[in-house]
């Protein structure tokens, strides 16, 4: 195919005036111009005389293809004609422009500095028309997610003016500016409540993608504020009612929207009102929905609701899916563990399960038992006994591990404990090792305690112990397991301490260590409706680019998670002073016009005196991230604060490793918008 | 946003791809997709394989794809997808493509039914400019713009070609072609005219003009209505639509769930920029978006509602009114959501109150014992008077509930079953009776029905009785048996053992002829079918009597316990006209066109709708009776029946109650029993719908019995039961 592309350039040169020859041509000439790019630069004249006086679709469609093209000839031509499409009449071309930018900075960054490109789209941000704003935010969000340096922040002004577009723009325009007011730190709470209430009616609307964002920025400007759920009553109800609604989607979407109700209800449960019976599963749903939705289920599991959840659980747990029995059983098993008063009424349920005598049923009801068994340690008699009429049926080797776990830990009451263990160290030597150590450390056990009893029984648990030690030192090859046997065999030996070493009270275990930091969900929460949200995993385990988020300090921010950020501060720092010297030696300075507009953060901190040994602390670190010269000229201390707008400034951090093109990108970029224009009113 | 959208046929082949970002090698997309697919242990809509993001849709026939890299905004790329293919199958139908396909293939066109247009990889392929300028326009780098069909179709247009056999697939031949069709179209390009009617095509003279038009339009705050249009008469028509899901349980005579989803569809032939102001019943939207305060308290509220991007969002709070500028054509306003809890004001539109009863009965001139089914069922409804309920179809399970006999040995005997040898008998003044054999149920079909009808002891105008005669389970073996010997076949032999065979076959077949596990993971509505694969996989090591059993049964067992979750409801559909469960109405509506001041003409219509399947009831004990006792059972010829079971030494327990539980099939469907050297399994008996397999038509034929009984009072006039499809079966069995 790449063989026809100078016929498709002839072709393209000879049917100018032909606008479906044209953007076929177009489509072959973007797919292997990268191949043969001398071949495509010859194509370049007629975009520039399309350029040069085509109708608005006609310049418009040129600007994308040229923009679109990865060889030199087109970047640079690209590079050239931006700044003037970027001021064009036309909204069209300006919205066409804006993206054309994104493009640029996708490949080659420095020259979209070099043409001042970033400061041109900064101003598109000030477009009367809502279409080209939501184009520039949309074209800055990704040039700023590429670029570490680079950081979008709005004051509170503009982002009244960005509300006030979302009226006015398209659906999609709308999910750009509401994602864009994230960068918005309130530094009151009435803000942050104004903004909610204002955010609200999105919630509503028919395109998910929307309602999504806006309960993302919902949830975001929530952190700024106290109690959000006695300030605005409403609130809860407005946003179980949107995911409801969602929920009545098709599946694609109610899947995306169910794993971000997990990260809600981890993170924000007081935000929303849910009622478990929405989330039972519907018999045709699709496996990954059936699958989150039990996820659900168990995170909303409580006292006043553990009756029906049973009821609900138990009646997956007999279904023919055995991969949702599986779950379910688990799901029951951590239930009790969660909950101590359902405990009771959980084993009942597995009881009865364990009746039915399915062979995968009996294989994860001894797992999740065991867990109970560890947490209850002197209850449910019951399931030991039931578990001994199963022991046969035990094949998996988690099942097995954990039974005999339970014959180890519990053969007080089991009084053929030692049988059975000795019939399962029979196939000692075939079993995977975890079998192996818990089979070794459960004989160490009993042999411990059996000095108290009878004779016989002595002898049978010296036996079994010895039987197995031997074949773990002297037949097995994992290091692990016999350096345990080894281990075990000395303290045998010197007899006295045995039973302190192995036969201990275990700590208490709960469902709380399945929880995720507090940092890692605080990123995930301000990914709402993102890849992470639905993988539910540290963002950058699984995108190694993505910068990493926090929420920003304001004094209105009621949370601050100790412990160290996720980009550590001495890192942002070094940064800083490394910016610094790279400016002075490079001899340009930052743009005369924006100085003025550059103040320090501390301004801010004078008109809110509302600190805290934290807030002290972060304030500092903050105003030397965000302003690195840390001048402040003007001074102006007792200015009101609508006129110090520092409307998307940028921040500079970067990373020690950061190559000196990232930082001549990251030098003062300075992005100075609203602020002048305020100057002039 | 994303950095390539791949659209593939339904074996994953790609048909057409777009990239918007170089940050891929696009040639190994594919083959990961298809890599992620097989390794991911649930397949859901996103997947992340090697570094790669696959965010898919399967629509009809085809796969939307798109592959990315960083932390996107996944929600807004999945909308999107969905808007792609809706906008793909508004174009293919607004300009005929499905249309003159189906007529090239002989098929009858129905009118304006988008239900039967199937979007699928020919038709992609055929269509592959209008795909290529689609992705030109909707997306640009991975952002979306403009996706709104009613503003697109104006400058990008299908020019449905009559040669698409001169077609191909290449892309070289496709640019000359693409070229010629053009040159085709300048010779007869046509003078610019305003459609009158939605569904007008029309050809537009200089591309140049529209275009500039369209840069306008695509800005501006109205994206979704161009200007200019024109409509001789101004109509708009609002069709208020509500959908129920209700569930009853006639045991406690609760309501369990009552759920209504509404919708407000409009069509909107109007002309200019007309501002639209639609006043609704006041308090459901105040009460929606007020807080929860005492006075809300027991009314009914909107559990949840949204709306189309036209409506003023803003507005709504304050002015308690919806105000919109319309999209040209058909679009839906707004849907809504109400969940109403059993204390709630509404009553149940429709109450069916079924009883089953099981008794015996002797005929004076034989000795012969005969054990019956009665089914009585009564109807009430709960709105006024003036309204008519049409289509009503009352669906009820066919359920022999097993008698209770406390010697586990005499269950199996009595065990008991319905005979079909024996014609059923119905009776009704109401509408007619239909046995469907193949559901087993029997439904009660009632062309349409009056409102505040009240049960009465007395009168039996709402009521339907119908009754069978029984066998017992031993007793039918006996004469399949006796049957055998002789060569005979009759009916319950046919019913219980020989379509049921037939059909396990033909699952059997369909689940063995996906042998690519790619293919029947991949899309979701498919799911069932996936799942069941993925059973397979999983219970190979654990149970090896599933493992001996055909793929195929697994899909039936899948089935199965679908179906029988369903078998002890009461299904009710029905249509209701001119007014709405939820009380929603129009209170006024304002069309405001400042500059044209046309007279028009809004309609307004109300449906209350329920589908098969979303209206239940659940029968509970007290809904079975029966007068059977232990002795009621002849149980002399137990003897015989002992030596038939010889046969085979471990006889199958039928067990017809809804409460197998799933486990117990997998273990009962071991006990085989054998008829005709084929070997049959009872647990198979419970027969999933026609729609889960892919049986053609003519093989269910054989297993409806379809029967009108007329209006009469009289039970002893009831005609026997004609079928000739059974006759036929019959023959080419033998």
């Amino acid at each position: 195919m790449v063989e026809l592309l100078p016929e498709v350039v002839t072709i393209l040169l000879t049917n100018r005036n032909d606008l479906e020859v044209k953007k076929m041509c177009i489509s072959c000439l973007k797919t292997y111009a990268e191949v043969r790019p001398h071949e495509a630069a010859k194509a370049i004249e007629v975009f520039e005389s399309d350029l040069a006086n085509g109708s608005p679709y006609v310049k418009a469609l040129a600007l994308r293809t040229i923009s679109s093209i990865p060889t030199k000839e087109y970047i640079e031509r690209t590079a050239a004609e931006l700044p003037v499409f970027l001021g064009d009449a036309n909204p069209y071309i300006r919205k066409t422009a804006a993206l054309g930018v994104a493009k640029l900075f996708e490949k080659d960054p420095r020259l979209g500095q070099e043409y001042g490109l970033l400061e041109k789209l900064n101003n598109l941000l000030h477009d009367k028309d809502a279409t080209v704003v939501s184009s520039a935010l949309a074209a800055l969000n990704d040039i700023i997610e590429r670029s570490p340096q680079l950081k979008l922040s709005i004051e509170y002004r503009d982002a009244v003016t960005l509300i006030g577009l979302l009226g006015t723009s398209d659906e999609w325009g709308q999910v750009y500016i509401l994602n864009s007011l994230l960068s918005f730190v309130p530094s009151q709470e009435s803000e942050a409540v104004e903004f909610i209430e204002k955010v609200m009616p999105y919630l509503q609307h028919s395109n998910s993608s929307v309602a999504c964002n806006a309960l993302k920025v919902i949830v975001y400007l929530a952190n700024y504020v106290k109690h959000p759920e006695d300030v605005l009553p409403v609130l809860p109800q407005r946003i179980s009612s949107a995911l409801t609604s969602m929920l009545s989607k098709s599946s694609e979407i109610q899947f995306l929207i169910l794993r971000n109700v997990i990260l809600l209800l981890l993170t924000k449960s007081k935000l929303i009102q849910l009622d478990v019976k929405m989330f039972f599963c519907q018999y045709d749903d699709p496996i990954y929905i059936k699958d989150t939705k039990l996820e659900i289920i168990y995170l909303l599991a409580e006292k006043s609701n553990v009756g029906i959840v049973l009821n609900e659980l138990e009646a997956y747990a007999t279904e023919i899916d055995i991969q949702m029995v599986r779950k379910s059983i688990r799901a029951i098993g951590n239930l009790a563990i969660k909950i101590e008063e359902t405990a009771s009424e959980c084993v009942k349920v597995l009881l009865d399960l364990l009746e039915n005598d399915i062979s995968y049923i009996v294989q994860e009801t001894v797992v999740v038992s065991k867990n109970i068994l560890r947490r209850y340690p002197n209850q449910f008699e019951e399931l030991i006994e039931s578990f001994s009429k199963h022991v046969d049926s035990v094949e998996e080797p988690e099942a097995k591990s954990a039974m005999i776990w339970v014959l180890g830990q519990r053969s007080r009451n089991i009084a053929s404990s030692t049988k059975m263990l000795t019939a399962f160290s029979e196939g000692f030597l075939e079993d995977p090792v975890d079998v192996q150590l818990s089979l070794l450390t459960a004989s160490v056990k009993i042999y411990s305690r059996s000095r108290s009893l009878d004779s016989s029984q002595q002898q049978g648990a010296e036996e079994l112990m010895l039987k197995v030690l031997k074949l773990a030192t002297e037949e097995v090859n994992d290091p692990d397991l016999r350096e345990r046997a080894f281990f075990y065999w000395r303290i045998v030996q010197q007899s006295a301490s045995l039973q302190e070493v192995v036969d201990v009270s275990l700590p208490v275990i709960s469902t709380d260590s399945d929880k995720l930091p507090e940092r890692i969900l605080e990123e995930l929460e301000l990914s709402i409706g993102t890849l992470g949200s639905i993988y539910l995993r540290p963002i950058s385990h699984v995108f190694r680019l993505a910068k990493p988020k926090s929420l920003a300090y304001s004094p209105a921010l009621q949370k601050h998670i100790e412990g160290k950020p996720i980009s550590s501060n001495m890192e942002r720092q070094v940064s800083i002073s490394e910016n610094v010297r790279s400016t002075s030696s490079n001899g340009q300075s930052v743009q005369p016009e924006s100085r003025p507009d550059r103040r320090p953060l501390i301004d801010v901190e004078v008109h809110h005196p509302h600190t805290n040994a934290n807030g002290e602390k972060l304030k500092q670190v903050q105003s030397l991230e965000d302003e690195p010269e840390g001048s402040n000229i003007d001074g102006s201390l007792n200015a009101p604060r609508d006129v110090h707008t520092r409307f998307p400034s940028h921040s500079s951090q970067s990373s020690t490793k950061t190559s000196s093109r990232k930082s001549t990108l990251g030098r003062r970029a300075s992005i100075s918008l609203l602020s002048r224009k305020l100057r002039n009113l | 946003m994303a950095s390539a959208i791949y659209i593939l046929d339904e074996n994953l082949n790609q048909l057409i791809s777009r990239q918007y970002k170089y940050d891929l090698d696009s040639s190994s997309v594919v083959a990961r997709f298809k890599n992620a697919l097989a390794k991911a242990p649930i397949v859901s809509p996103v997947l992340h394989h090697e570094g790669f993001n696959f965010v898919y849709l399967s629509y009809d026939e085809i796969i939307i794809m798109t592959v990315c890299f960083d932390n996107i905004n996944i929600m807004t790329l999945a909308s999107f997808l969905q808007k792609f293919a809706r906008l793909l199958k508004d174009y293919f139908i607004t300009f005929g493509v499905f249309r003159s396909r189906m007529e090239k293939l002989g098929l009858k066109v129905k009118a304006d039914d988008p239900g039967s247009f199937v979007v699928n990889g020919d038709i992609i392929r055929e269509n592959y400019i209008l795909v290529y300028e689609l992705f030109d326009e909707i997306l640009d780098f991975g952002v979306p713009q403009l996706t709104e069909f009613n503003i697109l179709k104006e400058y990008i247009k299908l020019h449905h070609r009559e040669d698409s056999a001169a077609e191909n697939n290449d892309y070289e031949d496709g640019l000359h072609d693409a070229k010629s069709s053009i040159l085709k179209k300048r010779s007869n390009s046509t003078v610019t005219q305003r459609k009158t009617s939605a569904q007008q095509q029309v050809d537009t003279t200089t591309s140049t003009l529209i275009n500039s038009s369209i840069s306008r339009t695509s800005t501006t705050k109205i994206s979704w209505r161009p200007k200019g249009i024109f409509y001789k008469k101004n109509e708009i028509f609002i069709n208020f639509n509500e959908l129920l899901r209700f569930q009853y349980n006639l045991e406690t005579d609760e309501v369990m769930v009552n759920f209504i989803s509404g919708g407000v569809d409009c069509r909107s032939y109007l002309s200019g920029m007309p501002t639209l102001t639609l006043g609704l019943n006041e308090r459901l939207l105040t009460n929606f978006y007020s807080a929860d305060d005492e006075t809300t308290k027991n009314k009914l509220v909107f559990d949840n509602i949204n709306f189309h991007q036209c409506v003023e969002l803003s507005h709504i709070a304050t002015n308690n009114a919806i105000s919109f500028i319309p999209p040209d054509g058909g679009f839906t306003l707004l849907n809504y959501q109400i969940v109403t809890g059993s204390s709630k004001a509404l009553k149940p539109l429709i109450l069916v109150r079924p009883s089953y009863k099981i008794f015996k009965s002797m005929k004076k001139k034989t000795t012969q014992t005969k054990y019956k089914l009665q089914i009585a069922v009564s109807l009430q409804t709960n709105f006024k008077r003036k309204y008519t309920m049409k289509k009503v179809n009352v669906v009820l399970p066919l359920l022999v509930r097993q008698i209770q006999c406390s010697d586990p040995k005499l269950k199996d005997l009595t065990t008991l079953l319905i005979n079909y040898n024996v014609n059923p008998k119905f009776k009704t003044k109401l509408g007619n009776v239909v046995l469907n054999l193949e559901g087993e149920t029997v439904e009660w079909r009632i062309p349409s029905l009056d409102g505040g009808i009240k049960p009465s002891e007395t009168s039996d105008e709402f009521k339907m009785l119908c009754e069978f005669e029984l066998m017992t389970r031993d007793s039918f073996l006996k004469t399949l048996k006796d049957n055998e010997y002789h060569g005979k076949q009759d009916k319950n032999a046919l019913f219980y053992v020989e379509i049921q065979d037939e059909l396990m076959k033909l699952r059997g077949q369909e689940g063995l002829q996906s042998p690519d596990q790619h293919k029947s993971r991949r899309a979701d509505r498919h799911s069932s079918d996936t799942s069941a694969h993925d059973d397979f996989e999983i219970q190979v090591p654990l149970s090896p009597v599933v493992l001996s059993k055909p793929l195929g049964d697994l899909v039936n067992q899948k089935e199965k316990s679908l179906k029988s979750k369903q078998k002890d409801l009461v299904r009710v559909s029905f249509e209701l006209t001119a007014m709405t469960y939820s009380g929603l109405k129009v209170e006024y509506l304002k069309i405001d066109e400042p500059q044209l001041h046309f007279q028009s003409f809004p309609w307004v219509r109300y449906l209350v709708e329920s589908k098969d399947g979303d209206y239940l009831f659940k029968l509970g004990d007290s809904c079975f009776q029966s007068t059977l006792t232990l002795e009621d059972f002849d149980l002399t010829g137990t003897k015989e029946v002992e030596a038939v079971r010889d046969d085979k030494d471990d006889t199958h327990i039928y067990d017809q109650s809804a409460h197998v539980s799933e486990t117990n099939l997998v273990k009962q469907g071991n006990k085989e029993f054998s008829y005709r050297g084929r070997s049959i399994s009872f647990a198979e008996y419970v027969v999933a719908g026609v729609e889960e397999s892919s049986q053609p038509e003519g093989e269910t034929t054989g297993t409806k019995i379809e029967q009108d009984a007329p209006l009469k009072d009289d039970m002893e006039n009831i005609p026997e039961v004609a079928n000739e499809n059974e006759n036929e079966n019959d023959s080419a069995t033998e």
